[in-house]
Protein backbone atom coordinates (compact mmCIF):
# COMPACT_ATOMS: atom_id res chain seq x y z
CA UNK A 1 0.00 0.00 0.00
CA UNK A 2 2.75 2.40 1.07
CA UNK A 3 4.80 1.62 -2.06
CA UNK A 4 1.80 2.21 -4.31
CA UNK A 5 1.18 5.60 -2.68
CA UNK A 6 4.84 6.57 -2.98
CA UNK A 7 4.99 5.44 -6.61
CA UNK A 8 1.79 7.40 -7.38
CA UNK A 9 3.27 10.50 -5.78
CA UNK A 10 6.43 10.08 -7.85
CA UNK A 11 4.34 9.83 -11.04
CA UNK A 12 2.44 13.02 -10.13
CA UNK A 13 5.69 14.85 -9.39
CA UNK A 14 7.19 13.56 -12.64
CA UNK A 15 4.12 14.81 -14.50
CA UNK A 16 4.64 18.34 -13.15
CA UNK A 17 8.38 18.09 -13.80
CA UNK A 18 7.53 17.27 -17.42
CA UNK A 19 5.16 20.26 -17.51
CA UNK A 20 8.12 22.38 -16.35
CA UNK A 21 10.27 20.95 -19.13
CA UNK A 22 7.55 21.88 -21.63
CA UNK A 23 7.48 25.35 -20.05
CA UNK A 24 11.24 25.71 -20.73
CA UNK A 25 10.70 24.79 -24.40
CA UNK A 26 7.73 27.17 -24.64
CA UNK A 27 9.75 29.95 -22.98
CA UNK A 28 12.65 29.50 -25.43
CA UNK A 29 10.40 29.42 -28.49
CA UNK A 30 8.32 32.35 -27.30
CA UNK A 31 11.27 34.67 -26.60
CA UNK A 32 12.99 33.66 -29.87
CA UNK A 33 9.80 34.21 -31.86
CA UNK A 34 9.45 37.63 -30.23
CA UNK A 35 12.96 38.59 -31.43
CA UNK A 36 12.43 37.12 -34.91
CA UNK A 37 9.06 38.82 -35.49
CA UNK A 38 10.29 42.14 -34.10
CA UNK A 39 13.37 42.03 -36.34
CA UNK A 40 11.39 41.28 -39.49
CA UNK A 41 8.06 43.06 -38.92
CA UNK A 42 9.21 45.91 -36.68
CA UNK A 43 6.97 44.92 -33.76
CA UNK A 44 5.73 41.70 -32.19
CA UNK A 45 2.64 40.62 -30.25
CA UNK A 46 3.11 41.64 -26.61
CA UNK A 47 2.08 38.26 -25.23
CA UNK A 48 5.23 36.70 -26.68
CA UNK A 49 7.29 38.60 -24.11
CA UNK A 50 4.67 38.39 -21.32
CA UNK A 51 4.08 34.63 -21.25
CA UNK A 52 7.71 33.53 -20.64
CA UNK A 53 7.48 35.05 -17.15
CA UNK A 54 4.42 32.89 -16.43
CA UNK A 55 6.25 29.83 -17.81
CA UNK A 56 9.19 30.62 -15.52
CA UNK A 57 6.86 30.79 -12.49
CA UNK A 58 5.41 27.39 -13.46
CA UNK A 59 8.92 25.96 -13.82
CA UNK A 60 10.15 27.33 -10.49
CA UNK A 61 7.30 26.08 -8.32
CA UNK A 62 6.00 22.88 -9.90
CA UNK A 63 9.31 21.07 -10.46
CA UNK A 64 10.59 21.67 -6.92
CA UNK A 65 9.07 18.52 -5.39
CA UNK A 66 10.52 16.16 -8.02
CA UNK A 67 13.95 17.78 -7.62
CA UNK A 68 13.55 17.36 -3.83
CA UNK A 69 12.73 13.65 -4.29
CA UNK A 70 15.84 13.21 -6.41
CA UNK A 71 17.87 15.03 -3.71
CA UNK A 72 19.08 17.50 -6.31
CA UNK A 73 18.64 20.60 -4.15
CA UNK A 74 21.81 22.27 -2.89
CA UNK A 75 22.69 21.05 0.62
CA UNK A 76 25.54 21.97 2.97
CA UNK A 77 26.74 18.53 4.09
CA UNK A 78 29.99 19.46 5.84
CA UNK A 79 28.64 18.56 9.28
CA UNK A 80 26.41 15.68 8.17
CA UNK A 81 29.30 13.76 6.63
CA UNK A 82 31.02 13.68 10.02
CA UNK A 83 28.00 12.36 11.93
CA UNK A 84 27.24 8.75 12.76
CA UNK A 85 24.48 7.13 10.65
CA UNK A 86 22.09 7.32 13.62
CA UNK A 87 22.79 11.02 14.27
CA UNK A 88 22.47 11.71 10.54
CA UNK A 89 19.06 10.03 10.52
CA UNK A 90 17.91 12.13 13.47
CA UNK A 91 19.18 15.31 11.77
CA UNK A 92 17.32 14.31 8.61
CA UNK A 93 14.05 13.79 10.52
CA UNK A 94 14.38 17.13 12.35
CA UNK A 95 15.23 18.91 9.08
CA UNK A 96 12.22 17.37 7.32
CA UNK A 97 9.88 18.42 10.16
CA UNK A 98 11.15 22.01 9.98
CA UNK A 99 10.86 21.99 6.18
CA UNK A 100 7.22 20.96 6.56
CA UNK A 101 6.52 24.20 8.46
CA UNK A 102 7.83 26.15 5.47
CA UNK A 103 5.91 24.06 2.93
CA UNK A 104 2.64 24.36 4.86
CA UNK A 105 3.07 28.12 5.35
CA UNK A 106 3.80 28.54 1.63
CA UNK A 107 0.79 26.38 0.73
CA UNK A 108 -1.54 28.24 3.09
CA UNK A 109 -0.27 31.71 2.11
CA UNK A 110 -0.23 30.84 -1.60
CA UNK A 111 -3.80 29.49 -1.47
CA UNK A 112 -4.98 32.69 0.26
CA UNK A 113 -3.33 34.87 -2.38
CA UNK A 114 -4.62 32.91 -5.39
CA UNK A 115 -8.12 32.58 -3.91
CA UNK A 116 -8.27 36.32 -3.15
CA UNK A 117 -7.20 37.12 -6.72
CA UNK A 118 -9.92 34.78 -8.02
CA UNK A 119 -12.59 36.43 -5.84
CA UNK A 120 -11.54 39.95 -6.79
CA UNK A 121 -11.15 39.05 -10.47
CA UNK A 122 -7.59 40.43 -10.58
CA UNK A 123 -6.08 40.47 -14.07
CA UNK A 124 -2.43 40.69 -15.13
CA UNK A 125 -0.99 43.98 -16.46
CA UNK A 126 -0.01 42.34 -19.73
CA UNK A 127 -1.06 42.85 -23.35
CA UNK A 128 -3.32 39.78 -23.15
CA UNK A 129 -5.03 40.00 -19.77
CA UNK A 130 -4.72 36.77 -17.81
CA UNK A 131 -6.62 36.10 -14.55
CA UNK A 132 -3.86 36.42 -11.93
CA UNK A 133 -5.04 33.41 -9.96
CA UNK A 134 -3.81 31.13 -12.77
CA UNK A 135 -0.06 31.93 -12.48
CA UNK A 136 -0.46 32.47 -8.72
CA UNK A 137 -1.91 28.96 -8.35
CA UNK A 138 1.59 27.62 -9.11
CA UNK A 139 2.64 28.65 -5.57
CA UNK A 140 0.12 26.53 -3.60
CA UNK A 141 0.36 23.73 -6.16
CA UNK A 142 4.14 23.54 -5.84
CA UNK A 143 3.89 23.86 -2.04
CA UNK A 144 1.27 21.08 -1.87
CA UNK A 145 3.56 18.77 -3.84
CA UNK A 146 6.37 19.67 -1.43
CA UNK A 147 4.14 18.91 1.59
CA UNK A 148 3.33 15.47 0.12
CA UNK A 149 6.96 14.80 -0.78
CA UNK A 150 8.06 15.97 2.69
CA UNK A 151 5.59 13.56 4.33
CA UNK A 152 6.79 10.72 2.08
CA UNK A 153 10.44 11.40 2.95
CA UNK A 154 9.60 11.70 6.63
CA UNK A 155 7.79 8.36 6.56
CA UNK A 156 10.77 6.77 4.80
CA UNK A 157 13.17 8.26 7.34
CA UNK A 158 11.08 7.03 10.28
CA UNK A 159 10.85 3.55 8.76
CA UNK A 160 14.60 3.61 8.21
CA UNK A 161 14.28 3.40 4.40
CA UNK A 162 16.03 6.70 3.63
CA UNK B 1 17.20 38.80 19.44
CA UNK B 2 15.78 38.70 15.92
CA UNK B 3 19.31 38.95 14.44
CA UNK B 4 20.39 35.94 16.45
CA UNK B 5 17.31 34.03 15.35
CA UNK B 6 17.78 35.00 11.71
CA UNK B 7 21.44 34.08 11.40
CA UNK B 8 21.68 31.41 14.10
CA UNK B 9 18.51 29.68 12.90
CA UNK B 10 19.66 29.73 9.29
CA UNK B 11 23.09 28.30 10.13
CA UNK B 12 21.49 25.59 12.30
CA UNK B 13 19.08 24.57 9.55
CA UNK B 14 21.88 24.48 6.97
CA UNK B 15 23.99 22.32 9.29
CA UNK B 16 21.05 19.94 9.77
CA UNK B 17 21.27 19.26 6.04
CA UNK B 18 18.10 21.05 5.04
CA UNK B 19 18.38 22.18 1.40
CA UNK B 20 19.55 25.81 1.26
CA UNK B 21 16.32 26.92 -0.45
CA UNK B 22 14.13 25.45 2.28
CA UNK B 23 16.41 26.61 5.12
CA UNK B 24 16.04 30.18 3.87
CA UNK B 25 12.25 29.84 3.57
CA UNK B 26 11.83 28.15 6.95
CA UNK B 27 13.91 30.85 8.66
CA UNK B 28 11.74 33.50 6.98
CA UNK B 29 8.53 31.83 8.20
CA UNK B 30 9.90 31.43 11.75
CA UNK B 31 11.03 35.08 11.90
CA UNK B 32 7.69 36.37 10.69
CA UNK B 33 5.60 34.13 12.92
CA UNK B 34 7.64 35.00 16.01
CA UNK B 35 7.51 38.72 15.16
CA UNK B 36 3.82 39.01 14.35
CA UNK B 37 2.37 35.79 15.81
CA UNK B 38 -0.15 35.77 12.99
CA UNK B 39 -0.38 32.98 10.41
CA UNK B 40 -2.18 35.34 8.03
CA UNK B 41 1.12 37.21 7.52
CA UNK B 42 2.45 34.21 5.60
CA UNK B 43 0.33 35.45 2.68
CA UNK B 44 2.89 38.26 2.41
CA UNK B 45 5.60 35.63 2.08
CA UNK B 46 3.66 33.85 -0.68
CA UNK B 47 3.33 37.17 -2.51
CA UNK B 48 7.06 37.87 -2.03
CA UNK B 49 7.91 34.38 -3.36
CA UNK B 50 5.68 34.86 -6.40
CA UNK B 51 7.03 38.35 -7.13
CA UNK B 52 10.63 37.16 -6.88
CA UNK B 53 10.13 34.98 -9.96
CA UNK B 54 7.67 37.30 -11.73
CA UNK B 55 10.51 39.09 -13.55
CA UNK B 56 11.59 39.03 -17.19
CA UNK B 57 15.26 39.31 -16.12
CA UNK B 58 15.00 35.94 -14.33
CA UNK B 59 13.61 34.29 -17.48
CA UNK B 60 17.24 34.55 -18.64
CA UNK B 61 18.31 32.03 -16.00
CA UNK B 62 16.72 28.84 -17.44
CA UNK B 63 17.47 30.05 -20.95
CA UNK B 64 21.21 30.40 -20.29
CA UNK B 65 21.18 27.05 -18.49
CA UNK B 66 19.54 25.50 -21.59
CA UNK B 67 22.15 27.14 -23.79
CA UNK B 68 24.97 25.67 -21.67
CA UNK B 69 23.40 22.22 -21.39
CA UNK B 70 22.74 22.01 -25.15
CA UNK B 71 26.30 23.12 -25.82
CA UNK B 72 27.64 20.49 -23.44
CA UNK B 73 25.43 17.78 -24.99
CA UNK B 74 26.83 18.26 -28.50
CA UNK B 75 30.34 17.97 -29.84
CA UNK B 76 30.93 21.69 -30.41
CA UNK B 77 33.02 21.92 -27.24
CA UNK B 78 35.31 19.14 -28.50
CA UNK B 79 35.81 20.96 -31.79
CA UNK B 80 36.51 24.17 -29.91
CA UNK B 81 39.26 22.50 -27.90
CA UNK B 82 40.77 20.75 -30.94
CA UNK B 83 40.93 24.10 -32.68
CA UNK B 84 42.59 25.87 -29.73
CA UNK B 85 44.99 22.96 -29.40
CA UNK B 86 45.97 23.04 -33.09
CA UNK B 87 46.67 26.77 -32.86
CA UNK B 88 48.80 26.65 -29.70
CA UNK B 89 50.38 23.19 -29.34
CA UNK B 90 53.74 24.29 -30.76
CA UNK B 91 54.05 26.98 -28.06
CA UNK B 92 55.49 26.45 -24.58
CA UNK B 93 52.56 25.26 -22.44
CA UNK B 94 50.47 25.26 -25.61
CA UNK B 95 48.01 22.60 -24.52
CA UNK B 96 47.48 24.33 -21.16
CA UNK B 97 46.92 27.62 -22.98
CA UNK B 98 44.44 25.87 -25.28
CA UNK B 99 42.65 24.53 -22.20
CA UNK B 100 42.27 27.86 -20.41
CA UNK B 101 41.42 29.65 -23.67
CA UNK B 102 38.70 27.09 -24.38
CA UNK B 103 37.47 27.65 -20.82
CA UNK B 104 37.31 31.38 -21.59
CA UNK B 105 35.33 30.89 -24.80
CA UNK B 106 33.10 28.23 -23.26
CA UNK B 107 32.55 30.59 -20.31
CA UNK B 108 31.11 33.08 -22.75
CA UNK B 109 28.59 30.42 -23.69
CA UNK B 110 27.68 28.39 -20.63
CA UNK B 111 27.48 31.04 -17.90
CA UNK B 112 28.13 28.41 -15.24
CA UNK B 113 31.43 27.43 -13.62
CA UNK B 114 30.65 23.80 -12.91
CA UNK B 115 29.21 23.10 -16.37
CA UNK B 116 32.31 24.74 -17.78
CA UNK B 117 34.72 22.70 -15.63
CA UNK B 118 33.01 19.33 -16.11
CA UNK B 119 32.32 19.67 -19.84
CA UNK B 120 35.81 20.79 -20.75
CA UNK B 121 37.47 18.69 -18.06
CA UNK B 122 36.19 15.48 -19.67
CA UNK B 123 37.84 16.47 -22.95
CA UNK B 124 40.96 18.34 -21.86
CA UNK B 125 42.26 16.48 -18.80
CA UNK B 126 42.82 13.09 -20.53
CA UNK B 127 44.46 14.93 -23.45
CA UNK B 128 46.81 16.92 -21.19
CA UNK B 129 47.74 13.85 -19.16
CA UNK B 130 48.43 11.88 -22.33
CA UNK B 131 50.88 14.61 -23.34
CA UNK B 132 52.77 14.54 -20.03
CA UNK B 133 51.02 17.15 -17.92
CA UNK B 134 50.95 16.45 -14.20
CA UNK B 135 47.46 15.32 -13.17
CA UNK B 136 47.29 17.95 -10.42
CA UNK B 137 48.22 20.74 -12.83
CA UNK B 138 45.67 19.51 -15.39
CA UNK B 139 42.95 19.33 -12.73
CA UNK B 140 43.83 22.72 -11.23
CA UNK B 141 43.90 24.40 -14.65
CA UNK B 142 40.44 23.19 -15.59
CA UNK B 143 38.96 23.86 -12.14
CA UNK B 144 40.35 27.38 -12.21
CA UNK B 145 39.58 28.01 -15.90
CA UNK B 146 36.06 26.82 -15.23
CA UNK B 147 35.45 29.67 -12.80
CA UNK B 148 35.71 32.10 -15.70
CA UNK B 149 32.15 30.99 -16.50
CA UNK B 150 30.90 33.15 -13.65
CA UNK B 151 32.80 36.25 -14.71
CA UNK B 152 32.94 36.31 -18.50
CA UNK B 153 29.49 37.24 -19.78
CA UNK B 154 26.86 35.88 -19.92
CA UNK B 155 26.96 34.86 -16.26
CA UNK B 156 24.20 33.36 -14.13
CA UNK B 157 25.66 35.02 -11.03
CA UNK B 158 25.33 38.46 -12.65
CA UNK B 159 21.72 37.72 -13.64
CA UNK B 160 20.86 36.84 -10.02
CA UNK B 161 22.78 39.86 -8.65
CA UNK B 162 20.91 42.09 -11.09
CA UNK B 163 17.54 40.64 -10.07
CA UNK B 164 18.35 41.22 -6.38
CA UNK B 165 19.75 44.73 -6.68
CA UNK B 166 17.97 46.25 -9.69
CA UNK B 167 21.30 46.93 -11.39
CA UNK B 168 21.60 46.59 -15.16
CA UNK B 169 22.46 43.07 -16.42
CA UNK B 170 23.90 44.69 -19.53
CA UNK B 171 26.31 46.81 -17.43
CA UNK B 172 27.22 43.84 -15.23
CA UNK B 173 27.99 41.66 -18.25
CA UNK B 174 30.20 44.42 -19.70
CA UNK B 175 31.89 44.98 -16.33
CA UNK B 176 32.78 41.29 -16.00
CA UNK B 177 34.54 41.02 -19.35
CA UNK B 178 37.84 42.84 -18.61
CA UNK B 179 38.39 41.22 -15.17
CA UNK B 180 37.59 37.87 -16.84
CA UNK B 181 40.19 38.46 -19.54
CA UNK B 182 42.64 39.67 -16.88
CA UNK B 183 42.19 36.43 -14.98
CA UNK B 184 42.60 34.43 -18.18
CA UNK B 185 45.87 36.28 -18.89
CA UNK B 186 47.11 35.69 -15.34
CA UNK B 187 46.36 31.97 -15.66
CA UNK B 188 48.36 31.77 -18.88
CA UNK B 189 51.18 33.78 -17.28
CA UNK B 190 51.24 31.40 -14.30
CA UNK B 191 51.35 28.44 -16.65
CA UNK B 192 54.26 29.85 -18.61
CA UNK B 193 56.31 31.17 -15.70
CA UNK B 194 55.60 29.03 -12.66
CA UNK B 195 54.24 25.66 -13.69
CA UNK B 196 56.28 22.60 -14.65
CA UNK B 197 55.04 21.81 -18.12
CA UNK B 198 56.19 19.21 -20.65
CA UNK B 199 57.97 20.08 -23.88
CA UNK B 200 55.85 21.62 -26.61
CA UNK B 201 54.50 19.56 -29.50
CA UNK B 202 55.55 19.97 -33.13
CA UNK B 203 53.61 22.65 -34.96
CA UNK B 204 50.79 21.56 -37.23
CA UNK B 205 50.58 22.94 -40.75
CA UNK B 206 48.71 26.17 -41.44
CA UNK B 207 46.19 24.20 -43.50
CA UNK B 208 45.38 22.05 -40.47
CA UNK B 209 45.18 25.11 -38.22
CA UNK B 210 42.77 26.86 -40.59
CA UNK B 211 40.72 23.70 -40.93
CA UNK B 212 40.52 23.34 -37.11
CA UNK B 213 39.56 26.98 -36.80
CA UNK B 214 36.86 26.52 -39.42
CA UNK B 215 35.32 23.53 -37.60
CA UNK B 216 35.23 25.56 -34.38
CA UNK B 217 33.64 28.48 -36.21
CA UNK B 218 30.15 27.53 -35.05
CA UNK B 219 31.27 27.76 -31.42
CA UNK B 220 33.30 30.94 -31.90
CA UNK B 221 30.32 32.64 -33.57
CA UNK B 222 28.12 32.14 -30.52
CA UNK B 223 29.68 34.73 -28.17
CA UNK B 224 29.66 37.17 -31.09
CA UNK B 225 25.93 36.55 -31.65
CA UNK B 226 25.03 36.72 -27.95
CA UNK B 227 27.22 39.64 -26.86
CA UNK B 228 27.06 41.42 -30.22
CA UNK B 229 23.27 41.22 -30.11
CA UNK B 230 23.12 42.61 -26.57
CA UNK B 231 25.55 45.50 -27.07
CA UNK B 232 24.46 46.15 -30.66
CA UNK B 233 21.00 46.89 -29.28
CA UNK B 234 19.38 44.04 -31.25
CA UNK B 235 18.08 42.23 -28.20
CA UNK B 236 18.12 42.17 -24.40
CA UNK B 237 20.25 39.83 -22.28
CA UNK B 238 17.22 37.56 -21.77
CA UNK B 239 16.41 37.44 -25.48
CA UNK B 240 20.08 36.77 -26.27
CA UNK B 241 19.87 33.62 -24.15
CA UNK B 242 16.89 32.29 -26.13
CA UNK B 243 18.49 33.13 -29.48
CA UNK B 244 21.75 31.53 -28.33
CA UNK B 245 19.97 28.38 -27.16
CA UNK B 246 18.10 28.02 -30.47
CA UNK B 247 21.38 28.59 -32.34
CA UNK B 248 23.25 25.92 -30.37
CA UNK B 249 20.42 23.39 -30.73
CA UNK B 250 20.23 24.06 -34.49
CA UNK B 251 24.03 23.74 -34.87
CA UNK B 252 23.97 20.49 -32.87
CA UNK B 253 21.29 19.03 -35.15
CA UNK B 254 23.12 20.18 -38.28
CA UNK B 255 26.66 19.17 -37.37
CA UNK B 256 26.44 16.38 -34.82
CA UNK B 257 25.03 13.00 -35.82
CA UNK B 258 24.75 11.87 -32.21
CA UNK B 259 22.57 14.80 -31.20
CA UNK B 260 18.96 13.69 -31.65
CA UNK B 261 15.61 14.53 -30.05
CA UNK B 262 16.48 12.28 -27.09
CA UNK B 263 19.67 14.30 -26.44
CA UNK B 264 17.70 17.52 -26.71
CA UNK B 265 15.10 16.26 -24.21
CA UNK B 266 17.90 15.27 -21.81
CA UNK B 267 19.30 18.80 -22.07
CA UNK B 268 15.85 20.24 -21.32
CA UNK B 269 15.43 17.95 -18.29
CA UNK B 270 18.87 18.93 -16.96
CA UNK B 271 17.88 22.55 -17.53
CA UNK B 272 14.76 22.07 -15.41
CA UNK B 273 16.78 20.42 -12.62
CA UNK B 274 19.45 23.14 -12.52
CA UNK B 275 17.00 26.02 -12.94
CA UNK B 276 14.67 24.70 -10.24
CA UNK B 277 17.61 24.33 -7.87
CA UNK B 278 18.58 27.96 -8.45
CA UNK B 279 15.08 29.45 -8.62
CA UNK B 280 14.01 27.72 -5.39
CA UNK B 281 16.94 29.46 -3.66
CA UNK B 282 15.85 32.74 -5.24
CA UNK B 283 12.38 32.20 -3.73
CA UNK B 284 13.75 31.25 -0.29
CA UNK B 285 16.15 34.20 -0.33
CA UNK B 286 13.40 36.66 -1.28
CA UNK B 287 11.22 35.35 1.56
CA UNK B 288 14.04 35.79 4.07
CA UNK B 289 14.82 39.21 2.60
CA UNK B 290 11.14 40.16 2.96
CA UNK B 291 11.00 39.01 6.59
CA UNK B 292 14.22 40.84 7.40
CA UNK B 293 12.91 44.05 5.83
CA UNK B 294 9.74 43.81 7.97
CA UNK B 295 11.99 43.42 11.01
CA UNK B 296 14.30 46.19 9.67
CA UNK B 297 17.35 43.94 10.05
CA UNK B 298 19.29 45.23 6.96
CA UNK B 299 18.72 48.84 8.10
CA UNK B 300 19.98 48.00 11.61
CA UNK B 301 23.05 46.23 10.22
CA UNK B 302 23.79 49.17 7.90
CA UNK B 303 23.42 51.64 10.80
CA UNK B 304 25.68 49.52 13.01
CA UNK B 305 28.38 49.26 10.32
CA UNK B 306 28.20 53.01 9.57
CA UNK B 307 28.46 53.74 13.32
CA UNK B 308 31.80 51.92 13.43
CA UNK B 309 33.30 55.04 11.76
CA UNK B 310 35.90 52.93 9.94
CA UNK B 311 37.29 53.87 6.52
CA UNK B 312 34.84 52.61 3.85
CA UNK B 313 37.57 50.67 2.04
CA UNK B 314 38.39 48.80 5.24
CA UNK B 315 34.72 47.86 5.63
CA UNK B 316 34.59 46.70 2.02
CA UNK B 317 37.69 44.57 2.48
CA UNK B 318 36.19 43.16 5.70
CA UNK B 319 32.98 42.23 3.86
CA UNK B 320 34.96 40.62 1.04
CA UNK B 321 36.95 38.58 3.56
CA UNK B 322 33.74 37.36 5.20
CA UNK B 323 32.39 36.40 1.76
CA UNK B 324 35.65 34.60 0.97
CA UNK B 325 35.31 32.63 4.20
CA UNK B 326 31.69 31.77 3.37
CA UNK B 327 32.86 30.70 -0.09
CA UNK B 328 34.90 27.92 1.51
CA UNK B 329 31.74 26.29 2.90
CA UNK B 330 28.75 27.39 0.80
CA UNK B 331 28.11 27.31 -2.91
CA UNK B 332 28.39 30.67 -4.71
CA UNK B 333 24.76 31.05 -5.77
CA UNK B 334 23.58 30.49 -2.19
CA UNK B 335 26.09 33.05 -0.91
CA UNK B 336 24.91 35.60 -3.47
CA UNK B 337 21.27 35.09 -2.59
CA UNK B 338 21.82 35.03 1.18
CA UNK B 339 24.33 37.85 1.49
CA UNK B 340 23.37 40.42 -1.15
CA UNK B 341 20.06 41.50 0.46
CA UNK B 342 21.98 42.06 3.72
CA UNK B 343 25.20 43.71 2.53
CA UNK B 344 23.95 45.63 -0.51
CA UNK B 345 22.43 48.43 1.64
CA UNK B 346 25.83 48.76 3.39
CA UNK B 347 27.61 49.00 0.03
CA UNK B 348 25.26 51.68 -1.30
CA UNK B 349 25.33 53.55 2.04
CA UNK B 350 29.10 53.95 1.64
CA UNK B 351 28.71 55.12 -1.96
CA UNK B 352 30.49 52.19 -3.65
CA UNK B 353 29.65 51.53 -7.29
CA UNK B 354 27.14 48.63 -7.26
CA UNK B 355 28.42 47.36 -10.63
CA UNK B 356 32.01 47.29 -9.39
CA UNK B 357 30.92 45.56 -6.19
CA UNK B 358 28.96 43.02 -8.26
CA UNK B 359 32.15 42.13 -10.15
CA UNK B 360 34.17 41.89 -6.92
CA UNK B 361 31.48 39.69 -5.39
CA UNK B 362 31.52 37.32 -8.36
CA UNK B 363 35.34 37.19 -8.30
CA UNK B 364 35.23 36.31 -4.59
CA UNK B 365 32.65 33.61 -5.33
CA UNK B 366 34.92 32.30 -8.09
CA UNK B 367 37.70 32.09 -5.55
CA UNK B 368 35.38 30.09 -3.29
CA UNK B 369 34.74 27.65 -6.15
CA UNK B 370 38.38 26.53 -6.08
CA UNK B 371 39.13 27.05 -2.38
CA UNK B 372 39.32 23.91 -0.23
CA UNK B 373 37.57 22.29 1.56
CA UNK B 374 34.28 22.70 -0.35
CA UNK B 375 35.25 24.42 -3.59
CA UNK B 376 32.51 23.20 -5.90
CA UNK B 377 34.76 23.05 -8.97
CA UNK B 378 37.20 20.86 -7.05
CA UNK B 379 34.40 18.35 -6.43
CA UNK B 380 33.32 18.64 -10.05
CA UNK B 381 36.81 17.83 -11.32
CA UNK B 382 37.25 15.03 -8.80
CA UNK B 383 33.98 13.50 -10.02
CA UNK B 384 35.54 13.03 -13.47
CA UNK B 385 39.03 11.93 -12.27
CA UNK B 386 38.96 8.57 -10.51
CA UNK B 387 42.64 8.57 -9.49
CA UNK B 388 42.76 12.05 -7.92
CA UNK B 389 42.63 12.06 -4.12
CA UNK B 390 40.99 14.93 -2.26
CA UNK B 391 44.26 16.11 -0.73
CA UNK B 392 45.93 16.05 -4.16
CA UNK B 393 43.11 18.15 -5.57
CA UNK B 394 43.42 20.65 -2.69
CA UNK B 395 47.18 20.94 -3.20
CA UNK B 396 46.71 21.38 -6.95
CA UNK B 397 44.17 24.15 -6.41
CA UNK B 398 46.32 26.33 -4.12
CA UNK B 399 48.46 28.08 -6.81
CA UNK B 400 45.28 28.90 -8.72
CA UNK B 401 43.72 30.34 -5.58
CA UNK B 402 46.75 32.67 -5.54
CA UNK B 403 46.17 33.66 -9.20
CA UNK B 404 42.51 34.48 -8.49
CA UNK B 405 43.49 36.47 -5.39
CA UNK B 406 45.91 38.58 -7.47
CA UNK B 407 43.13 39.32 -10.00
CA UNK B 408 40.78 40.36 -7.16
CA UNK B 409 43.40 42.69 -5.66
CA UNK B 410 43.94 44.33 -9.07
CA UNK B 411 40.19 44.95 -9.54
CA UNK B 412 39.90 46.17 -5.93
CA UNK B 413 42.78 48.65 -6.37
CA UNK B 414 41.82 49.71 -9.89
CA UNK B 415 38.00 49.76 -10.17
CA UNK B 416 38.34 51.05 -13.74
CA UNK B 417 39.24 47.51 -14.84
CA UNK B 418 35.56 46.70 -14.23
CA UNK B 419 33.84 50.05 -14.72
CA UNK B 420 35.62 51.23 -17.88
CA UNK B 421 33.80 49.05 -20.42
CA UNK B 422 30.21 49.60 -19.18
CA UNK B 423 30.94 53.35 -19.23
CA UNK B 424 31.93 53.16 -22.89
CA UNK B 425 29.05 50.91 -23.95
CA UNK B 426 26.36 52.94 -22.15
Amino acid sequence: MWRVLDRSLEMIELFFFTISAVAVVAMTLSVSADVAIRSTAGSSPGWLSDFPTFFNITLAFTAMAFVFRRRQHIVVDVLLLNLSPRARRVANIVALCIAQVYFIALFWGGTQVAWRSYELGNMSFTSVEVPMFIPQAAVPLGALLLVCEGVAQLAKALRGDA
Amino acid sequence: MEHVLAFGGLILLLMLGLPVAFALGATAVALLLIHTGNLYDTTQLAIAGFKSIDSFVLVALPLYVLLGESFAAGSISQRLYRSASALTQHMRGGLGIATVSSCGVFAAISGSSMTNAVTLGRITIPEMRARGYDKGLAAGLVASGGTLGMLIPPSLAFILYSALTDTSVRDLFAAGLMPGLLQLALLILFLLVMARIPASQPAVSWNERLSALFTAGWALALPIIVLGGIYGGVFTATEAAAVGAIYVIAVNFLTDRDFDLGALWRSVRLTVETSTRLLSIVIGSSLLGHSMIILQIPQQITAAVVALSLPPMLILIGLLLVLTLLGCFLDPISITLISVPIIFPVITAFGFDPIWFGVLLVMILELGMITPPVGMNLFAIQSIMDDLRTTEMWRAALPFVGVSAVAIIVVLMFPEVATWLPGILR
